[in-house]
């Protein structure tokens, strides 16, 4: 076999390797307590689905090689092949499941479904976040990537300081209030037409939309100062809303961007 | 110092610390300085300490089992459960005695209960800003809201969780709640000290928020000598000069 052929074999089983989908599946024990997903990725996208199985099932999605043409001459004529290599541990004790990576590159996606009753704590500094169907108390973070949450029923506390976060809950928790902040992100959030909740609301140079009629009132009025000159400083301030009754607080703030507010048929 | 801390730790874990070596360990974790080997004991000294004017229950066995499980930090939040629960059936016993009890003085009595279900609130609120979830600690944080007023254990802990909270929607949440604290420098100095390490503007802008409400005209343009953002954001920067 002559040498560039056997380059290219060896680079098209490589690429073939790494790009194989491998799927994890990592029983739950009834015995432990519900399940709890710890994610933190320095780098790739997370898709979570709630489902009615007791297991985790996780496929790592990796990054596809990039080689570069022969003609590609970058580093004293030396071609470049790529360099995929990356870590990624996961471990799974008493219903707890641990992912991390500190890789930059490599890892593309990861889909994992997982209980729908499951708490999760998850971070990715770069890449987007979905979670579908979960029912548990979400604390999830993307610094660079968007957020979209739909198919729940327990509290959220998001941030996306550089991405849009979208929220959709089918069932607002009546313990727990719920958070999502954003630096430039625009926020968007879908609450059942029957709910009950008041929202905290605050967009420092963007807007507050809404596709039902809410009276909107400044929240923390003690933030009103008297000056020497008689005029009163106001920096910013929240704005609170009562959806019918009202109940548990969903606070949402974002700086530079708008706040969408839904209601969806019950 | 550190070694002897290393000391009263194992004996604090062994359970045979007594009661004057247990405040003094307590003091540690709430100077500030603490060596980063040992942080990962902070939370449950600074827990500790604020219950410290409670009794300290003899047995140690549930204390060693922290210790052994403290990599599994998971772990504490089962306790959670018996610990509000606990809480709840105090409130409950208080109203029922209140109501099958004949009360002779009954603005006494009044004062107690009311007494009473705000320890049972700052205590919530205290168990639950040492959760691992955001949403937990952010539930703390609507106990806090609860109360008439910030006590400085609690208020020293708030500036803890400001500075050290991964969460920014916690950090945020909190920081109204400092002002309920009626000692004004701690919380002055604690907020100046915190906005200069912040890099979200959110937070710094709350804190701002904070001061002019806190601080009045002269103090506010005194504050600006010893504001140095890291990173400052174009709104923030405008924020600031305008006071």
């Amino acid at each position: 076999m002559k040498p560039t052929a056997f380059l290219k074999f060896t680079l098209a089983l490589i690429s073939f390797c790494v790009n194989a989908q491998e799927s994890i599946v990592l029983p739950i024990d009834p015995a432990y307590r519900n399940a709890f997903v710890n994610i933190s990725l320095q780098s790739g996208s997370i898709e979570i689905v709630g489902h009615d199985k007791n297991e985790f099932i996780i496929d790592v999605q990796l990054d596809s090689l990039k080689t570069e043409t022969k003609t590609t001459k970058n580093k004293n004529g030396f071609m470049r092949l790529g360099n995929n290599a990356f870590d990624i541990d996961i471990t799974n004790s008493e219903n707890r499941l641990d992912i991390k990576s500190y890789s930059s590159k490599g890892l593309k996606k990861l889909v994992i479904n997982v209980p729908s009753s499951s708490d999760m704590s998850i971070v990715t500094n770069k890449g987007n976040l979905v979670v579908d169907a979960v029912h548990g108390k979400l604390d999830v973070t993307s610094n660079y990537g968007k957020i979209d949450i739909k198919g729940i029923n327990g509290s959220v506390v998001a941030s996306c300081p550089n991405g849009n976060v979208a929220v959709d809950f089918v069932e607002i928790d009546k313990k727990a209030p719920s958070s999502i902040t954003s630096l430039n992100g625009k926020i968007e959030v879908s609450v059942p037409k029957k709910s009950s909740v008041s929202f905290n609301l605050l967009s420092i140079e963007g807007g507050i939309y809404s596709n039902f009629d809410m009276q909107l009132t400044p929240k923390v009025k003690s933030y009103y100062k008297n000056t020497d000159n008689g005029t009163y400083t106001s920096i910013k301030k929240w704005m609170i809303g009562t959806l019918n009754k009202g109940g548990p607080s969903i606070f949402i703030s974002t700086v530079h961007s708008d706040i969408y507010l839904k209601t969806t048929k019950d | 110092m550190k070694k002897e801390i290393k000391i009263l730790l194992d004996k604090y874990y062994e359970g045979t610390t007594n009661h004057q070596e247990e405040p003094e360990l307590i003091d540690y974790f709430f100077s500030g300085r603490i060596e980063e080997e040992l942080f990962m004991h902070r939370e449950e000294f600074l827990l500790l300490g604020s219950f410290k004017n409670l009794t300290i229950p003899e047995g140690r066995t549930n204390r060693f089992n922290t210790y052994l499980n403290r990599n599994h930090f998971q772990k504490y939040a089962g306790k959670k459960f018996g610990q509000i629960a606990a809480s709840i059936i105090l409130i409950i016993s208080g109203y029922f005695a209140g109501n099958f009890f004949p009360i002779h003085d009954s603005s006494s009595a009044l004062n107690e209960l009311k007494e009473n279900l705000e320890t049972v609130h700052e205590n919530t609120a205290l168990l639950l800003l040492n959760q691992p979830l955001a949403n937990e600690r952010l539930q703390g944080i609507e106990y806090i809201g609860k109360l008439e007023a910030v006590n400085a254990e609690l208020a020293k802990t708030l500036l803890v969780s400001l500075n050290n909270d991964s969460n920014e929607n916690v950090r945020l949440a909190l920081i109204p709640y400092l002002l309920k604290h009626e000692d004004k420098d701690l919380i002055k100095n604690g907020l100046i000290k915190s906005i200069n390490h912040q890099e979200s503007p959110l937070i710094q802008l709350e804190i701002l928020n904070a001061l002019i409400y806190l601080l009045d005209r002269n103090e506010l343009k005194n504050i600006h000598a010893e504001i140095h953002l890291k990173s400052p954001n174009e709104l923030v920067n405008k924020t600031l000069k305008s006071i």
